[in-house]
């Protein structure tokens, strides 16, 4: 299996609102807190001041999918590189 | 891909809304390596973090820290020290369910002697503990002195003061 290591903040953000759309988020000085439910992820805020161009580990991403439950047939539909990763 | 049950201990100083307060986790973790290389560390306890690198030591040092940062932004929103120190508790008891399960099927194959991490000390899964420790080190009676503590060479950055360990689980 092989994957990237990193991928777009933004595209993350997209299938959050595609395959979670009752999540929450809200940003602190170091994460964007993902609420789904009672469950809760912390993505690291990304690497660039802009969010169409920061990246963040694949590792938050596929973390984060198990962690909340999000459906991994849609995660991995609309971030296709880490399709099958879940 | 393989999957290795770890324990880890990570700890430091954090400074906050009228307090300065050491923290120390005693966690756990998935270290997972792929066919490629690629290195990623999955939160069991606390499951709501994660942390990538090109090798295992890179990728604890990332998970580590943002360990480390959520901690930071904890303190940053804690109206007091108690608010701070159950929040923190709240955040390392969060478990992962699916990292469990796969942390847990994991230990079994250390422990019929499938898997094996060379280089690391074995505890046992059962008997060893998740906790966190919170101490109050010092109180501040003003927002100016939190600030200036926060700002404080040392306070609030990497927690070098207690050593960096892991251990995996059998």
């Amino acid at each position: 299996m092989t994957f990237p290591r990193r991928i777009r903040l933004a595209e993350v953000l997209a299938m959050l609102d595609t395959c979670a759309p009752a999540h929450t988020r809200r940003e602190t000085r170091h994460s964007i807190q993902v609420y789904l439910g009672k469950l809760t992820f912390n993505l690291p805020s990304g690497d660039h001041a802009s969010l169409s161009k920061a990246e963040i580990g694949t590792s938050q991403v596929r973390s984060m999918v198990r962690q909340l439950g999000i459906p991994k047939d849609c995660a991995g539909r609309e971030l296709p590189t880490l399709a099958g990763s879940f | 891909m393989t999957r290795y049950p770890m324990f880890f201990r990570h700890g430091g100083l954090v400074a906050g809304r009228g307090f300065i307060a050491r923290v120390s986790v005693w966690g756990r973790c998935l270290f997972e390596k792929t066919d490629e290389d690629l290195c990623s560390f999955l939160g069991v306890n606390p499951g709501s973090v994660a942390g990538d690198g090109a090798t295992l030591q890179e990728a604890h040092r990332d998970f580590l820290e943002r360990v480390k940062l959520v901690v930071f932004d904890i303190a940053d929103e804690a109206t007091d020290y108690e608010n701070f120190r159950q929040a923190v508790g709240r955040f390392v008891q969060d478990t992962s369910e699916e990292n469990e399960a796969d942390w847990q099927a994991a230990v079994a194959r250390v422990r019929s002697g499938e898997l094996d991490l060379p280089g690391y000390r074995r505890l046992d899964a059962h008997a060893t503990e998740v906790r966190v420790h919170v101490e109050l080190v010092a109180e501040q009676r003003d927002d100016d002195a939190v600030v200036e503590a926060q700002l404080r060479p040392g306070l609030n950055e990497a927690a070098t003061d207690e050593p960096l360990e892991m251990a995996v689980g059998f």
